[in-house]
């Protein structure tokens, strides 16, 4: 187990989902902005509509500076920030599937290539070899997408994995299929948000109007073609899974309220989008303006990290669903914690020998519960230590620990996205300690009334 | 935090150790090669020389540089993730903050390509972010990878997020050496800017050369000084002969690759250039073995998890067939972007 760092305000999983929703966003549009251009292109140059491969050429400028600057970085960045968060996970990941990323590493070198060949060269080169250089940048794109997305699946489904620890059953896992073409659908819609954006900007009238209605076909399109696999997903969801989104869209104890509010919201949103986009596509407006084109992006910004959020919780208790939990526990170690003890394994014996039950406590927090939560920022204990105190007495946080400690989430009913607490009964007693000195004793004294 | 007490076990790597370092090696020298051409570029832009042709040479520079870095930074996680995951947490802030860093640099190129195609020139700290922002990144990443090499001082460290000791890793000569060195490699953009303009504009390309020569002859002096200091800083852990064998590689290209410029700049053609680019490489590569040896050295006693092959041929096979086609492609893509006459292009 590696070293805790625990800022607080978003906290390490507030900083992943800030990166990580940002960057596969435009990672998305990275790809199905691709297609929307080389078939722009193609659009223009077939039916002799000059004005539509100026769009084209406008719209790689645009493309290029955001995919290739904003959408690098923050894929880099998203390296660094799992690292920080989750490195016990993020290690056994790349020992599993570097030759995944690996061969994903050189469809980027195709797609970086042939994205800046295809930006530089236009009136440069011949019309055929400037779209050649399109085609070839979209379908590496893809093929980029494929491969990650074998990697996100097997986190929430690693399959035959678990058993034969092959690459094959862990890159083809269960919801691979399913998510792959989900993703591919997805990112028609999201190049077709970003084509709206960039439509309206259009000074010929006529372009404009067809270019407005071919953006929200790409939108309306993208969001129809998702939907199906969309349930084909969620039907390959594990137990654990639908069991928890189940549990939250009851608004059961011990479940994940937000990730119901997320669920719906995000819902709303796409549906907002598709009802949006289809009445675009009918009416064929002459305008289209850029306020509408921000509103556009950002509510499918907003969908799109709902989605990406729910599939993310869905995850939980784990970071790779039956291997290793969010925490960087490993399954099979939870055990050997219990009787062994937890804190023994990592902190420094002296230092342990000397310390106080709250900071021993603080080095459980820090060791188990930093993973997810903040003390007073995103997810904040002390807030929920209070709330759990007011509404059931002052036994909740002893009880609730008691029940963390001795079942596994599988055999919990609540709680469920929270992994097992480990260590000893002595360890789990100094979290409480810890945890209960979070709030003041008058505080407490309110929270019984 | 003990450092021995990191990771008992650790998951097994999927393939022979000396494969992911070879391969680990050869992506370092790629990354480094365009690092240095663009570390080189953006050091003569800020210092106000290079002008429209350099400026536009330095956002695709950026692009390359990153995604070439991808591999080596997979590969060096895939055997040394232990420790520089842990350096990385101990300077948590610092390592996310360097990437809003890059990113700003990264668009500051593109503003200063952008002012020059409006035939403005653009302002002097636009000239300089990128720069300025390379440097800044380059320490943190150099801090943190000679961290993560310094098991005894990562192991001292509490209270992770700001942590960045500098002392204790010698970083700052390590840092200097690589960015003066950088420099000097990286005035080789110039050659080829100046070579490209040889035809429309040759007083700009012959002044282009010149400073680019005179800035690879000077970088060098200066790096060779640095580098010998933090050999000697370094005592303890030179690493033996594969490091000597290294050093040697090292010296003798690097300094055969500015003879090869300070020749061009007396003559210039195209076997000159692709001499000094090929020497300049070998000279990378012979860094890189120096590192690498040095490195193996000072984590020779180190008690960390052993390094156990879970080998799966296909995963393998399907790099190797990527990598193939990767390499097919970006020739095609090469060919197809060659300019066509006026008439075709439309």
């Amino acid at each position: 187990m590696f070293p805790n760092w625990t800022p607080e305000g978003p906290g390490l999983p507030g900083l992943i989902a800030i990166i990580a929703v940002t960057h596969v966003f435009v990672a998305h549009f990275a790809v199905g902005g691709g297609w929307y251009l080389i078939l722009t292109e193609r659009l223009g140059r077939t039916r002799g509509l000059p004005h539509v491969v100026g769009h084209a050429e406008r719209h790689s400028r645009f493309f290029v500076l955001l995919t290739l600057v904003f959408g690098a970085l923050s894929g880099v960045g998203i390296w660094f920030v799992i690292g920080l968060a989750a490195p016990d996970s993020t290690f056994l990941l790349i020992r599993t599937f570097v030759w995944g990323w690996a061969a994903e590493w050189c469809f980027f070198l195709i797609e970086l290539t042939a994205a800046l060949l295809y930006y530089k060269t236009w009136k440069k080169i011949s019309p055929e070899r400037h779209m050649l250089i399109g085609w070839i940048y979209a379908i590496s794109a893809t093929i980029t997408l494929l491969i990650i997305n074998g990697i996100l699946a097997f986190m929430l489904t690693p399959g035959a994995w678990t058993q034969t620890g092959s690459f094959w059953d862990g890159l083809l896992n269960p919801s691979y299929i399913p998510t792959s073409a989900m993703r591919i659908a997805i990112t028609f819609f999201v190049a077709g948000c970003f084509g709206l954006l960039t439509s309206g900007r259009e000074t010929d009238p006529e372009t404009r109007r067809l270019l407005i209605a071919r953006s929200a076909r790409w939108v309306a399109g993208g969001l129809i073609a998702a939907l199906p696999f969309f349930y084909w997903t969620k039907a390959v969801l594990p137990d654990g899974a639908v069991f928890l989104l189940e549990r939250s869209l009851e608004g059961s104890e011990g479940a994940v309220p937000f990730l119901a509010t997320m669920w719906r919201m995000g819902g709303l949103a796409f549906a907002i989008l598709l009802v949006g986009s289809v009445a675009i596509a009918m009416i064929k407006p002459r305008r289209f303006p850029m306020a509408g084109g921000l509103a556009v992006i950002l509510l499918a910004f907003f969908a799109y990290g709902a989605a990406e959020y729910t599939r993310e919780v869905l995850r939980k208790p784990f970071a790779v669903r039956d291997v290793i939990y969010a925490n960087g526990i490993l399954v099979d170690d939870v055990e050997r914690y219990r009787e062994e003890g937890f804190l023994t394994q990592f902190e420094d014996p002296e230092w342990l020998a000397g310390a106080s039950a709250k900071e021993r406590g603080y080095a459980m927090y820090k060791r188990q519960c930093s993973a997810c939560h903040t003390i007073d920022g995103y997810r904040g204990v002390r807030i929920r230590v209070k709330e759990r105190l007011a509404k059931s007495g002052d036994k909740a946080v002893v009880n609730m620990l008691g029940v963390m400690h001795k079942a596994k989430p599988g055999e919990r009913t609540i709680w469920v996205a929270m992994p097992p607490l480990v260590g000893t009964k002595q360890e789990v007693k100094a979290l409480e300690t810890w945890l209960m000195g979070l709030v003041k004793p008058d505080e407490l004294g309110r929270s019984g009334e | 935090m003990s450092f021995p007490a990191l990771l008992a076990t650790a998951p097994d790597i999927p393939a022979p150790l000396w494969l992911i370092t070879v391969l680990h090696g050869l992506t370092f020298v790629l990354h480094t090669a365009a690092m240095n051409l663009l570390v080189g570029g953006a050091f003569h832009l800020a210092s106000g020389g290079g002008g429209r042709r350099l400026a536009a040479a330095l956002p695709p520079l950026f692009s390359i540089t990153v995604t070439l870095g991808v591999a080596p930074l997979l590969f060096l996680q895939l055997v040394h993730g232990e420790r520089f995951y842990a350096s990385s947490i101990q300077m948590g802030w610092l390592w996310i903050g360097i990437l809003l860093v890059l990113m700003l640099a990264y668009y500051a190129a593109y503003a200063c390509d952008g002012r020059y195609r409006r035939d403005q020139r653009p302002a002097g700290w636009l000239r300089v972010a990128p720069f300025a922002g390379l440097m800044i990144f380059s320490f943190v990443l150099a801090a943190n990878v000679a961290l993560s090499e310094h098991p005894e001082v990562l192991g001292g460290l509490t209270n992770p997020g700001l942590n960045l000791p500098l002392v204790e890793t010698g970083v700052w000569l390590r840092w200097s050496h690589e960015i003066v060195c950088a420099i000097a490699f990286g005035s080789l953009l110039l050659l080829i800017l100046a070579h490209g303009a040889r035809r429309d504009d040759p007083e700009r390309a012959q002044r282009l050369t010149s400073r680019g020569v005179r800035t690879a002859v000077g970088a060098t002096l200066v790096s060779v000084l640095l580098g010998v200091g933090q050999l000697m800083t370094s005592t303890d852990h030179v690493g033996g002969a594969l490091a000597g064998m290294g050093l040697g590689l090292g010296i003798l290209a690097g300094l055969a690759a500015i003879g090869m410029m300070v020749l061009y700049g007396r003559g210039p053609s195209v076997g000159r250039l692709v001499g000094a680019g090929l020497l300049a490489i070998v000279a990378l590569t012979g860094k890189t073995i120096l590192r690498f040896a040095m490195r193996a050295s000072r984590l020779e006693d180190v008690p960390e998890a052993p390094i156990a092959e879970h080998i799966e041929v296909g995963p393998i096979l399907l790099f190797l067939v990527c990598f193939l086609i990767a390499v097919g492609a970006l020739v095609w893509l090469l060919r197809l972007a060659r300019p066509t006459p006026t008439a075709e292009a439309r």
